[in-house]
């Protein structure tokens, strides 16, 4: 990080802010000489091009933001001058990326971050995010040919596309041309044809006339500051995945769905390691892979159902910790757990106190104890003459038909195996 | 001297009270919000004719929450850009009013210093950006302060280049000039570039120092005080309306002491001067114009609104400014001012007793140091107005050279470049003509007070006894007859 820096203000023929400049600061970075490393594992999503990879980050820059424009396709341009004047931050990477993927994994790893800092909402659509893609290319072994920027990409299937069409165009210019360069030029990109068109050449590049802009006074960054922000960093995406991989045993894929629960703040994370470890550190430690399966599985496949999407309150951390609990000692069965849930987010209550143990036991949920679980099948045997005597004949099979109808009386409370031992031993016991 | 009264022509409207007693004027860069009688803020330009400002200047909110009433606004060059308030919307000439004669009343703060000269108003608030306060001070023979960059807000000031420009105030004495300036100089959160209370008090520490070396001050007398003459001021006799002799004896006789310096970067501070102030000008006037985008004829309407809109030498400037920044010029035009800005600022610290206040560590004062830099404020008295076959709406063929005028600027672009206070205040009248001119005082920055108590101490006391002593000589003379 920089300690000072001054604002630059550019001059250029389209002034479109109210005092008709954007201000930069090429000439003063706040940080410099950066990276940000890409893993073979995770970052590449469905791509078979994932070799590790470290995209240097050449400098940071504040900028200040002009307008937003929206092309349509007759050729009409919209301009949106509300965010004129609003500090914006332009990241310039070295020429480190290979292919359209390692572009897109950078992307959406930078999109991450900037989420989970808080720092933009990363819309590329909205123009929270956007992207200028140079593209130059080679034979092996020889020098890059001279590149082409692709101005304002506002998605990341987009950017793949435009860099691939760029790419080709590149390729077919020096199959046709060996010996000429290609025209240096600034492109865009249109989106329905999937092909860049030129915007300018580099003879009619625009001077910006840069000057530095009195009004905005040099920044002063005070180590303090930085220390502070250093120290306050949360845990970022790529971290997050190694560690809870790494602690719990739980798979990259489970990690990133942990992720795409709240990009901003990790309360996703949060509310999994909420109810795998509990509140104080004397807490049992449930199984990671378990606790994860039934997030993803049991409450957001029922959300989904439920056409609800996630929060941290709908079923708090610690109801779901203590249903896992539940079926853990054996006080109530996965099956009628799962009912469990199910009934307390159709009641829509969940996010008020919650008494988990006493709704089971309401509803008749909980366990059968070993006890009553013997009345219930001594009522079995006497209900059933015939097959008990199938079985005593030595159809030991039979037997099943009767934890059937076990689990039948005990709207699936009974353990079904408890029930088929129970029921084995009471119909030896009682031989005539 | 028979000053002529009449200041109907420094007025961009015709006032709307009549006393004088608590009112100012405000130069027509200058928002002034007035609901009841609503006056246009147009910066003597076509181009913002009948703009009514949606908001009232920081600046003008202090004074009228201090209790004066804003009597009206007063022209100006348009924009700030020139030193006679000749470049005005309508080519209307503004006339000094000191005494018979057509004379310019200097510029571009030309107006404010006529109706405080005509006693019309206690003050004014100007602007000044390399001398538009001091240099029709000097011509009208008022008080005029550029206080130190970044001192009154600018929040509601129409820009002409951001880096240099200040408001001041124009008063007929220094202790008036003190009152309207304590009146305005506030911090300001809608002004990035206005001094923060932290910075201020630093300055009024650093002043405090500087005061205790002072001891006549509360007196009457200036023992202790170090005045410093820079040697590159010294201009030959043709460039020096006034000798400075007789104002500097008297200010040894009142304690002070004198020591020759030299800021060697003086000389060049008027190029330097031209190119930022038009880089910038280039750049902040570039929001005039309406509309930037749409069809070809909206697009061609737009170039019309700035080719009419904008006068002579505005276009002028804006066109030079343009060029200093295009990438071909701007390494050998743009970068060379601002690093002679650089130098001239090293250069007016070396000289300087007490340290910058803004600087990080306060460095113990040099006692070789001085606390006031003095040189008059003009190469020469107020000029005569560009006749009517001179006007600007004539053809440049017809005009005298542009040069002239430019060259006026010579001793006030320096302070301007060092963001530092300077007040120019009437040191006495020419021998030649009988007109007015001032003597100017640069302080550390932060010291406006100090500048201002020099100039009540030591040059109002000298114009004052030169005054009596004229009139003795002339009722003398009218004794003969």
């Amino acid at each position: 990080m920089h300690a000072v820096d001054q604002g630059i203000k550019q001059e250029s023929s389209r002034p479109n802010i109210e005092n008709s400049s954007g201000a930069e600061m090429q000439r003063d970075p706040i940080a410099t000489n950066g990276f940000l490393d890409i893993d073979s594992q995770g970052d590449f999503e469905g791509s078979t091009d994932s070799q590790p990879l470290r995209v240097r980050i050449q400098q940071i820059q504040i900028e200040q933001d002009t307008a937003k424009t929206t092309r349509l396709n007759d050729g009409s341009v919209f301009v949106d001058l509300n965010r004129a004047g609003s500090g914006l931050m332009e990241i310039v990477t070295e020429a480190d990326m290979r292919s359209p993927a390692q572009a897109a994994a950078f992307v959406k790893k930078l999109q991450a971050i900037l989420r989970r800092l808080n720092a933009s909402d990363g819309d590329m659509e909205k123009g929270s995010l956007r992207v200028d893609a140079n593209v130059s290319i080679h034979r092996a072994g020889t020098p890059f040919g001279t590149r082409c920027e692709i101005k304002n990409l506002n998605s990341v299937r987009f950017m793949q596309q435009a860099l691939d069409y760029e790419r080709r165009r590149h390729v077919a210019h020096y199959l046709a041309h060996p010996e000429t360069a290609i025209r240096q030029e600034t492109r865009g990109f249109n989106e329905s044809l999937g092909k860049t068109h030129t915007l300018r050449t580099k003879e009619d590049a625009e001077d910006y006339r840069y000057m530095p802009d009195p009004n905005l006074a040099p920044m002063v960054i005070a180590d303090v500051y930085l220390d502070r922000l250093a120290t306050d960093l949360p845990e970022l995406p790529g971290a997050a995945r190694h560690r809870l991989a790494a602690e719990y045993g739980i798979t990259h894929t489970d990690v990133d769905t942990l992720l795409s629960l709240d990009e901003f703040n990790g309360q996703g994370i949060q509310y999994f390691e909420a109810v795998v470890k509990g509140t104080s550190s004397t807490d049992k430690h449930l199984d990671g892979k378990k606790a994860v399966n039934w997030i993803t599985h049991e409450l957001l496949g029922r959300l989904a159902q439920r056409e609800e999407s996630w929060d941290a309150q709908r079923f708090p951390a610690q109801y779901l910790r203590e249903l896992l609990c539940m079926t853990e000692n054996g006080d109530i069965t996965g099956s009628s757990a799962k009912n469990l849930l199910k009934h307390i987010l159709e009641q829509n209550n969940a996010s008020g106190q919650l008494d988990i143990g006493s709704i089971a036991k309401d509803l008749g949920l909980l366990a059968q104890g070993s006890d009553e679980l013997e009345e219930l099948c001594k009522a079995v045997i006497q209900k059933l003459p015939k097959e008990v005597e199938s079985i005593r004949k030595g159809k030991v099979n039979v037997v099943m038909r009767l934890v059937g109808e076990v689990m039948k009386d005990s709207r699936g409370t009974a353990d079904a195996r408890k029930a088929k031992d129970i029921l084995l031993g009471l119909i030896e016991q009682n031989k005539p | 001297m028979n000053r002529t009264r009449c200041a109907c022509s420094a007025w961009t409207r015709p006032p709307i009270i009549a006393q004088r007693k608590g009112t100012i004027g405000a130069k027509d860069n200058i928002f002034w919000r007035n609901t009841s009688t609503p006056i246009p803020t147009e910066c003597d330009s076509q181009i913002l004719h009948d703009f009514l400002p949606p908001f009232t200047a920081t600046a003008v909110t202090h004074l009228e929450k201090g209790g004066w009433n804003v009597k009206g606004k007063t022209r100006m060059d348009e924009f700030g850009m020139g030193s006679m308030t000749a470049n005005t919307q309508n080519g209307e000439r503004v006339v000094n009013p000191w005494a018979g004669g057509e004379r310019s009343a200097g510029g571009s703060s030309g107006g404010s210093a006529v109706v405080v000269a005509a006693g019309e108003v206690e003050g004014a608030l100007g602007t000044d950006t390399g001398g538009s306060i001091r240099l029709p001070a000097s011509y009208c023979g008022v008080v005029g302060l550029k206080p130190s960059y970044g001192m009154v807000s600018r929040h509601g000031v129409v820009s002409y280049a951001d880096s240099l420009d200040c408001v001041g105030v124009l008063a007929n004495s220094a202790s008036d000039t003190l009152r309207i300036f304590k009146a305005v100089s506030y911090p300001d959160p809608n002004d990035p570039t206005c001094a923060s209370a932290r910075a201020r008090q630093r300055a009024a520490d650093v002043e405090m120092q500087t005061r205790r070396r002072i001891r006549g001050l509360e007196r009457g007398r200036l023992n202790g005080l170090r005045i410093g003459l820079p040697i590159e001021t010294h201009l030959p006799p043709d460039q020096t309306p006034l000798p400075l002799g007789p104002l500097l004896k008297h200010l040894q006789a009142l304690g002070a002491t004198l020591v020759p310096i030299s800021i060697p970067t003086i000389p060049l501070c008027l190029p330097a001067y031209y190119v930022l102030a038009c880089a910038e000008a280039s750049s902040t006037l570039a929001r005039f114009g309406g509309g930037w985008y749409g069809t070809d004829s909206e697009r061609k309407a737009r170039e019309e609104v700035r080719r009419a809109g904008f006068g002579r030498e505005v276009r002028k400037r804006i066109i030079a400014g343009t060029w200093a920044l295009t990438a071909g010029a701007f390494n050998n035009s743009y970068l060379k001012a601002l690093q002679l800005r650089h130098n001239l600022r090293k250069d007016y610290q070396a000289v300087f007793r007490a340290p910058h206040p803004l600087t990080s560590d306060l460095e113990t004062p040099d006692e070789r140091g001085v606390d006031v830099i003095l040189h008059p404020t003009a190469i020469q008295t107020a000029p005569l107005l560009p006749s009517a076959d001179n006007n600007p709406s004539q053809p440049p063929s017809t005009r005298t050279t542009d040069t002239a005028e430019y060259a006026q600027d010579i001793l006030t672009v320096p302070a301007s470049l060092a963001g530092l206070p300077s007040v120019s205040v009437p040191y006495g009248v020419s021998e030649t003509d009988g007109w007015p001119i001032g003597v100017s005082l640069t302080g550390q920055w932060g010291m406006e007070r100090l500048v201002l108590d020099v100039a009540r101490v030591g040059v109002e006391t000298h114009y004052e006894a030169g005054q009596a002593a004229h009139r003795h000589v002339r009722d003398g003379e009218a004794g003969l007859e």
